[in-house]
């Protein structure tokens, strides 16, 4: 099976705005895939539906069963991860092999001080 | 997916907006909606090919003379189809003689007297005619056959069968068709990620499909109902007035599945030229038959058999005549179709111009920003200069649009109400006249509330002035109120910044929308409704004021994306004496904090 991983360079995943989110994709395919793709996500849960926007992506093509890559997103000034009593949005690195299986996401936070802003 | 009159259609393979796949009851509910549109396009279509076979069959008949013997109109009194064109010819084939009545291969009866006199005019008797013969069947023969237009009628029933039924047929295949399912949730996630903004084109002939057969019928119904009956009563303006008089006049009764329905039928004569024309053409309102009779037979009473009155007869096309050629109270019918017409429409336009549903637009109000594929924020913004800001909802436009709501809810109400009494003439039901008097008790409610609406606008207003437009976290900005006009009608004037949190999300068929508050200051006034000294004094009350917007460093930011927001606002309320109190809501913008720390 596929396996991927993602790892951040900040070992505490919380983030300033403006502040580079930088860190490593390591993957080991079972088939061959055309590229891997990294993506900086913003998203939203909670009782409304979904919303997403992806705010970069990086792609590498003709990429080997295992590998490792870098990626440098600048940084974002929003919106920052917060939790209310409806609505929570959060950010992740999202990497996705195609085709295949291959999938990784971590999640991380944006504020001013690094943790979720709660409301 | 997408969403067609508070119905959301959600393709089976496809995923929501959780990344889920459909479920079987979503992939059965989309198979039986869509199997509608199939078997309806089926049924027409098959009538379409079913007579261009037979017309086309004809193409094979051979010409052949003919000598007119006989023309003229029978009318079928029981029938809602009375006038039967009759033209009796005989020819010649294969050296025998034949005589023979049949016109064309479809029932020739008609309920319009213009669409058979024009046979007994095309076949006067004694006139020379070419008749098509059945060569397998010399005694089979027609006056007249199709030729383009059943081949075009083939064509038009593979577009409608293709479009109709094929694509409803495509995507009900493409919901159950078996894919590579992935078998652990991490390749679902990987599937989810993969197809993150491409369902968006599905949505998009979804909606324009839907919305497309409701544009078509609505448009379609308003050329026939509305704008066609409206163009011939302007024409008819020109025509010559002449004396005419009424052979027929009938009420004729239509059984149907929710009661039985009328439409008269007045036959008048009329000289025109030195030849003498028909027709039973009552007035331009294009409507097939109605309820209610009894207004009917008012009509027919005015018209009676033997009755001599003026007819308004077209002097290029004499056979084109009519009694009433002004407006008459069926032409409100034409009203009917607008809103079919005006939601497919809207539909349409929505599913191909509507709001980037990808989310990726948070900042609100954003206009430029909403086609870019990435979010951006630009730290410039806060430093706007001062704005007077705008009301949320227009007090005009609010009561405008109320208005013309109560207006129309009442104008069919009202109508509906006027015909229905009209017609019962004290003969009438219990449960159609509470049904409507409840429709317009709501119609007499809504009057009030667009009254109250109107009050309201000429209730004072407080205006508001920011020192800037946008403001980030931790910032602040110069607030100035002030009610121009006649301040001395406001007693109190309470002003507070209010953040909520609003969360859009489906329930059932409805979409629902839920909100928060979590932040409420009073900026002037008082939470618990007192008064407060420095606002109001005995005999003067302050028509202005200022004060320091500011804006709390450790909350969230304005935030707007498709189903979920973060919005700031200031509410206005001002209490007038004898009046209905307005109440405004003006939107602020709440920046991130700009990096480097609050401004």
């Amino acid at each position: 099976m596929a396996t991927m991983t993602i790892q951040l360079d900040r070992e505490d995943r919380a983030y300033v705005p403006g502040e580079p989110i930088t860190g490593r994709v390591q993957w080991d395919l079972d088939q061959g895939s055309e590229r891997v793709t990294v993506r900086l996500i913003w998203q939203t849960s909670g009782k409304g539906n979904r919303d997403t926007g992806v705010v970069n992506e990086t792609q590498w093509d003709r990429v080997p069963l295992s590998g490792e890559r870098a990626f440098d997103f600048p940084g974002v000034e929003g919106p920052y991860s917060f939790s209310g009593k409806l609505i929570t949005v959060g950010w992740l690195i999202e990497a996705v092999a195609e085709p295949g299986e291959g999938y990784a996401e971590q999640s991380f936070s944006v504020s001013p001080t690094g943790s979720e802003v709660a409301i | 997916m997408t969403s067609v009159m508070g119905i959301k259609i959600q393709l089976g393979s496809r995923r929501n907006t959780s990344g889920k796949p459909a479920s079987i009851l979503g992939k059965l509910m989309t198979t039986v909606f869509l199997s509608a549109f199939v078997a309806a396009g089926v049924f027409f279509s098959t009538m379409v090919f079913d007579n261009a076979g037979k017309a086309i069959d004809q193409q094979a008949w051979v010409e052949h003379p003919a000598t007119i013997v006989s023309s003229g109109i029978d009318i079928d009194a029981s029938s809602n189809e009375p006038y039967i064109p009759r033209v009796e010819y005989t020819y010649t084939h294969g050296g025998s003689d034949y005589t023979n009545s049949t016109t064309t291969t479809s029932n020739p009866a008609t309920r319009n007297y213009r669409e058979a006199q024009a046979y007994t005019l095309d076949y006067p008797p004694g006139g020379q005619a070419t008749v098509y013969v059945n060569p397998d069947q010399p005694s089979e023969s027609v006056l007249k056959i199709e030729t383009i237009a059943s081949l075009g009628s083939v064509a038009f029933g593979v577009l409608f069968l293709s479009l109709f039924s094929g694509i409803p047929l495509a995507i009900i295949i493409g919901t159950w068709w078996p894919r590579n399912r992935a078998k652990s949730q991490q390749g679902k996630r990987a599937h989810a990620a993969r197809n993150r903004g491409k369902d968006k084109l599905g949505g998009i002939v979804i909606g324009v499909l839907f919305g497309g057969v409701f544009a078509v019928a609505g448009v379609g119904m308003l050329i026939f109902m509305t704008i066609l009956p409206l163009w011939r009563t302007a024409i008819a303006q020109t025509w010559n007035q002449v004396p005419c008089v009424v052979e027929r006049s009938e009420l004729l009764r239509f059984e149907g599945d929710d009661g039985p329905t009328y439409r008269i039928d007045i036959l008048y004569t009329y000289d025109f030229a030195g030849q003498t024309y028909g027709s039973n053409r009552y007035s331009f309102a294009s409507i097939g038959s109605s309820s209610g009779h009894k207004g009917k037979q008012k009509v027919l009473n005015q018209y009676s058999v033997g009755h001599q009155t003026a007819c308004y007869v077209d002097p290029g096309d004499p056979t084109n005549a009519v009694l009433e050629r002004g407006l008459t109270l069926a032409n409100l019918w034409g009203l009917f179709p607008i809103p079919f017409a005006a939601i497919g429409l809207f539909v349409i336009y929505f599913s191909l111009f509507g709001k980037d549903k990808t989310g990726n637009n948070w900042k609100p109000g954003g206009e430029k920003q909403k086609r870019q594929a990435v979010s951006e924020y630009a730290i410039g913004d806060s430093e706007d200069g001062p704005v007077t800001l705008d009301p949320t909802a227009s007090r005009r436009k609010s009561f405008i649009g109320m208005l013309f709501f109560a207006l129309v809810w009442n104008g069919i109400v009202g109508t509906i109400n006027f015909f229905f009494w009209k017609d019962a003439a004290g003969d009438w039901d219990l449960m159609p006249a509470i049904f409507l008097g409840i429709f317009q008790l709501i119609g007499l409610i809504l009057i009030g509330v667009a009254i109250r609406k109107l009050l309201v606008m000429f209730a004072p207003h407080v205006v508001l002035e920011l020192s800037r437009q946008a403001i980030p976290l931790g910032g602040s900005a110069d607030l100035r109120w002030r009610i121009p006009g006649t301040p001395g009608r406001v007693t109190k004037v309470t002003i507070k910044l209010i953040g909520e949190e609003s969360a859009t999300y489906k329930r059932g068929t409805d979409t629902v929308t839920d909100t928060e508050t979590f932040y409420v200051q009073v900026l002037v006034g008082s939470e618990d409704g007192g008064s407060v000294p420095e606002y109001r004094s005995p005999g003067r009350v302050m028509d202005s004021g200022d004060e320091i917007l500011a804006i709390p460093l450790e909350t969230m930011h304005s935030f707007e994306a498709e189903h979920n927001k973060i919005l700031w606002k200031l509410e206005v309320k001002a209490d007038v004496p004898r009046w209905p109190d307005p109440k405004d809501t003006y939107p602020l913008t709440v920046l991130p904090m700009p990096i480097g720390g609050a401004s």
